[in-house]
């Protein structure tokens, strides 16, 4: 996003004391200098009617000082009102109160920028200073007390980002400094939010993946960025045929190994990718099409913007148990297309980071374990979550069953905050209690009876067990979800 | 406005909520309400007074001055506080226990319940109920309330206090309050706002903020003004009423202390007022400062105009795309863009942080507009219609990605974006044939395949005499832009490749050095001859029992050497097992392997066969181990790999095993650990004891130089 941009209130000792002039004098500027001018205008007409030109010159100054004074006024207050740190890929927009000091032409593109550089007094964030060196020699000096904390992370990685040759490395210092502050007062750094979900999303690999720029299918798909690797498999967000953007999975297989069995992955892979492209559900990412370049097989997916269950679940913990219904009824409704179709489909990866929440409160369903399958049969090593498989599904006979045991441990991930423990029926409200009991400043709420008796019967391990469809599954779930709506 | 990157709305709220220190105070109060608080301010004191005057005038005639000084007093106190009781319930405020409201004060883990009780004939509700526990309620009007301030109001109770019960009608009414009205049918000619100059905008948003600030203070102000005008006006009155006034009599000291206040205000106001006109008069008889303000004003006024002058729609119909300004019903047409004649869509930097999409035209010049001046809501609707209108015209993918929805949930574009920016490998190929890595140690003769640890390569070292042959392993590690992640990922690799070094053993694959180049890390890897279990059992069939025990008692020297190291090796199979034409095994692959100490959970990669449970949950201990080498037994035995997370058992696919070997499997092979063998020295005294019952015996001298290296196991063979 060429348009990317971040963005801190800055605080500032003299803009608070303008500001609180402006406001206390709103009255003059704002009520009584248009009542003024308004008499003023009012007096106009009536002495141009007796025809006393000459008074009426000699007030218009006075009219053009209010008016002027009036709009300064608002004016002014305007300009404090932006009271941003914007940094872009373009340079660092400064405001226009800093500290104590007042400044225009607040744009400093980075080529006017020497080096950005931290002055840390006595090993603490709130102390410290960020010094701005400016090509002229200038020093422009900002305080980090007055940015948002949660910013300072941010502004340093786009910093390092944007302008990576105009890093000192003092800024590693303030950086290693403000996570240990985060630590210590057992808030989420910024540093280590990021560090984890780039560790989730991006893995060694044992191939080379492809880079941004590279073009596949006859030059009609063009890789934008890698969104996740690992292992044999990457996701890349891609263009197709210079317009929309998809999502691309790939699937590379190694070239040596069992001619046999890397011709029925294949097939297989094939098979399912056919199948799902002919699904059409709001709840289902749509599967574009698939093809197989360079011994590397591909699907294209279609682009879905939102944050997935496990970014969700990480930023803001366990979630409200009606949320959870709601999205609860969304996934089994699209799991019953799957399933009941002549030819069931089976998911085989429903897991939190499978499952996206996009901006309209709906979930889609991405990913499908085609792809994981495939490597699997291809290479006898499994992949995926352990925590959300079931054991028929490790033994290699998935069932329509197993989905319903990975939808019971993602209703568990979501009410409880962490991932079930393997090959086990999840218990919601103990999990809970011991999760509570570990820190209580997490408040909890705990799960209604009937919901954790849910999750608990889908999450049987014995898949006869369990809720044998997702026709039984799902009016249970509707009617719990409306007697906690409605 | 730029897309910003959000920082995360709920993430804030999260932090908020641990710290939990901080008061929160939502406004409220429709604007009906806040009218009549100045209505109060102005006319509350005679509203009061009138009807106290004649009580007042009784009080003097039989108890004298001080009673009406008392009244006066009493009077003033019931004001101040009937007053600020009303201006405090402008505002709700939540600290870490209470709810303050006015003057009510409702601890909040006292709170039972939200809810909001429907009205006889009505369809909505009005009020919200804050039922206590005691049974008191409070009640606040809905209509008072913003809808995130309702939202934020329950979200914060419910975080200081979990048990409270909210009532469902308030979730429907906050999620009707979510849902984003946007258009369901899209219409033909799609009229979208254009903002290209925000600064009117703002400067009216500022201008109302700011009013509204006034409006809530505002009442308190006046009643201050107020107070002693009606004061003063009163005390007139109350003279003219009171019966017995004989003028001089007394003098009441609040009533004169007011009077006085309200003179010097007035004279005070009416100076200012004089002296202001007059320097302004002076002010303007200069022509100098005349002429310099008038200068002033007319570059503002052009400015103004200049900013005014700006298109502030953008339409996009069935011809194209068009920019008009559009004033009430006036429409002045700008800039104009047919379908057919755009050729190119792609953004630009202007300056300023302005970000601009830029429209190549067949024709005439190219068109820019500034993308921060369409809502961001809007944006996927231009971006669809032009992907209908011309579907053939290239749009720039960051353009593409500036103009759909985005998530303002995701606070991780930022980071995403950094990888696209991250340092690029230099060579994006296989490594191949002559290739020479490492400093110009290492060359490459051909790639061995793709392994659990990457892809393997034969390898020449170049450094040592006879030019040894090596096995290079290659893993790819991803390329970030942050140093401090960059390290991590580093870390690692070089704790795991230490821990490969500090092994030795004849049974283990001897790791001879390890670096990274080019963001991939090499392993290098003593270079063995001989096939792997698998391929061995594939062309040779299921081995024999007395083979077996020779290979088993092998594998518990392994293991036990690991485990005596606290190393789990996670990945035991008969993939990593080497065997040469001796029969002696070595164990490969350590990618998986970490030290016991470290009691991190590794992520889950391997052959679910030869895994037990306990592993799946990420707690994988020696006994991991156990497990995968009877279930490698299993596999040497039958040449099928065993069932996965069951216990093995030979004697269903090979009945010629014999009931002890097949014991020692299933014990291996027990799900619970307590049920396991404990450590491999059991292990190996059981299949002691199985080769003391075996016909055949074991060939001692071949089990002999294994062993020397480990007095331990020495002893427990010849034990």
């Amino acid at each position: 996003m060429a348009d990317l941009v971040i963005k801190s209130q800055c605080k500032s000792w003299l803009r608070q004391y303008v500001d609180i002039f402006l406001n206390v004098t709103f009255p003059l500027w704002g009520l009584a200098a248009p009542v003024a001018v308004l008499l003023i205008v009012m007096n106009f007409l009536v002495q141009l009617q007796r025809g006393e030109l000459g008074n009426v010159g000699a007030q218009l100054p006075t009219l053009i000082l209010v008016v002027c004074a009036s709009l300064g006024a608002l004016l002014l207050k305007r300009s404090m009102a932006n009271d941003l740190l914007i940094v872009s890929k373009q340079g660092i927009t400064l405001p226009a109160f800093m500290g104590g000091r007042v400044g225009l032409k607040r744009h400093l593109p980075w080529r006017v920028v020497r080096t950005i550089d931290s002055a840390i007094v006595k090993d603490e964030a709130k102390h410290s200073r960020l010094n701005i060196f400016k090509e002229n020699g200038k020093l422009e000096t900002l305080p980090i007390k007055d940015l948002q904390p949660e910013f300072v992370e941010q502004l340093l990685l786009a910093v390092r980002m944007w302008a990576p040759d105009r890093c000192a490395p003092g800024l590693d210092q303030l950086q290693t400094i403000l996570r240990l502050g985060a630590r210590e007062s057992a808030q989420p750094s910024y540093t280590d939010l990021w560090e984890d979900e780039l560790s989730r999303r991006f893995c060694s690999t044992q191939y080379i993946p492809l880079e941004p720029g590279r073009v596949l299918r006859n030059s009609s798909l063009k890789i934008v960025r890698q969104l996740a690797t690992g292992g044999l498999s990457a996701l890349y967000l891609c263009q197709l045929d210079g317009g929309r953007l998809v999502v691309l999975k790939e699937a590379s297989i190694p070239a040596h190994g069992s001619d046999e069995l890397k011709a029925k992955a294949r097939e297989m892979f094939d098979r399912e990718a056919k199948l799902l492209m002919k699904v059409d559900h709001p709840g289902i990412v749509h599967v574009l099409d698939c093809f197989v370049e360079l011994d590397r097989n591909y699907m294209i997916l279609e682009y879905v913007n939102g944050m997935d269950f496990w970014q969700l679940v990480r930023q803001n913990g366990p979630q409200r148990e009606a949320d959870v219904l709601e999205w609860a009824v969304q996934i089994a409704t699209t799991l019953k297309v799957l399933h009941d179709r002549e030819q069931p489909i089976i998911h085989r990866d429903v897991t939190p980071d499978n499952i996206i929440l996009r901006n309209d409160g709906k979930v889609v369903l991405v990913d499908f374990g085609a792809a994981n399958e495939f490597i699997g049969t291809a290479t006898g090593t499994f992949v995926g979550k352990h925590s959300f498989i079931a054991p028929e599904q490790l033994r290699g006979k998935a069932t329509t069953q197993s989905d319903i045991y990975a939808f019971g441990c993602t209703l568990y991930f979501l009410l409880v905050g962490c991932e079930p423990e393997a090959f086990a029926t999840s218990n919601v409200l103990s999990a809970q209690e011991a999760a509570q009991a570990a820190n209580p400043d997490l408040r909890i709420t705990p799960t209604s009876a009937e919901l954790c008796q849910l999750v608990e019967s889908c999450t049987q391990l014995e898949a006869s067990d369990r809720y044998q469809n997702v026709s039984q599954l799902l009016p249970v779930l509707k009617r719990l979800a409306s007697q906690l709506a409605v | 406005m730029w897309l910003l990157l959000v920082t995360p709305k709920k993430m804030n709220q999260e932090l908020m909520n641990k710290s939990a220190n901080n008061t929160v105070a939502l406004s409220y109060g429709e604007p009906l309400a806040l009218a009549l608080l100045w209505q109060k301010a102005i006319f509350l004191i005679p509203l009061w007074a009138l009807p106290a005057i004649p009580i007042f005038g009784l009080a003097t005639r039989y108890m004298g001055a001080p009673a009406v000084e008392l009244g006066y007093g009493l009077l003033m106190c019931l004001f101040v506080l009937y007053f600020l009781e009303d201006s405090l319930k402008r505002k709700i405020r939540i600290d870490d226990q209470n709810l303050f409201f006015g003057f009510r004060v409702v601890p909040i883990r006292e709170i039972i319940s939200l809810d909001s009780p429907n009205r006889r004939n009505k369809l909505l509700p009005a009020n919200i109920a804050i039922t206590t526990s005691n049974g008191r309620q409070l009640k606040l009007k809905l209509d008072g309330l913003s809808d995130s301030n309702l939202e934020s109001l329950i979200s914060h109770l419910q975080a200081r206090n979990s048990a409270i019960k909210v009532s469902p009608v308030l979730n429907v009414l906050l999620k009707a309050h979510r849902a984003p009205q946007l258009p369901v049918v899209v219409p033909e000619r799609l009229e979208l706002a254009y903002q290209d100059r925000p600064v009117v905008g703002e400067s009216i948003a500022v201008f109302r903020s700011t009013a509204g600030k006034w409006m809530r203070v505002g009442p308190i102000v006046i009643s201050l003004l107020a107070a002693p005008i009606w004061m003063s006006l009163l005390t007139n009155l109350f003279f003219t009423l009171q019966p017995h006034s004989s003028g001089a009599g007394y003098a009441l000291g609040l009533e004169q202390f007011f009077t006085q206040c309200s003179k010097a205000l007035s004279l005070w106001l009416y100076s200012i007022g004089q002296h202001t006109s007059a320097s302004v008069a002076v002010a303007a008889r200069n022509p100098w400062a005349t002429g310099g303000i008038a200068i002033c004003f007319s570059v503002m006024f052009l400015q103004l105009l200049r900013m005014l002058w700006k298109p502030n729609q953008l339409v996009a119909d069935s011809q194209g795309l068009s920019f008009i300004l559009r004033i009430g019903f006036l429409t002045i047409p700008f800039r104009r863009v047919q379908w057919q004649e755009m050729q190119r869509l792609q953004l630009q930097e202007g300056s300023q942080n302005a970000v601009k999409i830029h429209i190549e035209r067949t024709v005439g010049k190219a068109v820019e507009f500034n993308l921060a001046a369409i809502n961001v809501d809007e944006r996927a609707l231009l971006l669809k219609r032009i992907e209908e209108r011309v579907p053939n015209c290239p749009i720039e993918h960051e353009a593409v990605q500036s103009l759909l929805p985005q998530s303002d949930r995701s606070y991780t574009e930022l980071w995403l974006q950094s990888l696209t920016q991250a340092p690029e490998r230099s060579t994006l190929d296989p490594l191949e044939p002559g290739q020479v890595v490492g400093e110009s140690r290492y060359e490459v003769l051909h790639s061995l395949g793709v392994g659990g640890q990457g892809t393997a390569y034969l390898c020449r070292d170049l450094k040592t005499s006879d030019n040894k042959l090596v096995v290079l392993k290659e893993t790819l590690l991803p390329v970030f832009v942050d140093p401090i992640v960059r390290r991590k990922a580093l870390e690692g690799f070089e704790r795991e490749a230490k821990l490969l070094q500090s092994l030795e053993h004849s049974g283990i694959v001897q790791l001879l050095d390890f670096f990274v180049e080019d963001h991939r890390a090499y392993l290098v890897l003593e270079h063995l001859s001989g096939s792997n279990m698998r391929e061995h059992v594939l062309k040779d069939g299921p081995v024999t029992e007395a083979k077996l025990q020779y290979y088993a008692s092998q594998m518990c020297v392994i293991l036990k050497f690991l485990h005596q190291r606290g190393v789990v090796h996670r990945d035991f199979s008969p993939e990593n097992l080497i065997v040469d034409a001796n029969d002696r095994i070595k164990l490969i692959d350590f990618n998986v392997a970490q030290q016991t100490q470290g009691g991190s959970q590794g992520a889950i990669v391997g052959k679910p066969a030869y895994m037990p449970p306990e592993q799946f949950r990420g707690k994988a201990t020696g006994q991991s181990d156990i497990y995968a080498l009877g279930a490698t037994l299993f596999f040497l035995l039958t040449g099928q790999d065993p069932e996965a997370i069951t216990q093995s058992s030979v004697v269903a696919l090979n009945s010629n095993v014999s009931p002890g070997l097949n014991q020692i499997i299933k014990r291996c092979t027990a799900l619970q650990l307590n049920h396991r063998y404990q450590s491999t020295d059991e292990i190996a005294a059981d299949l002691d004891d199985l080769s003391g019952q075996l016909a055949e015996p074991l060939v001692e001298s071949l089990v002999e130089p294994l062993v020397e290296s480990n007095t331990n196991v020495e002893a427990s063979t010849h034990g």
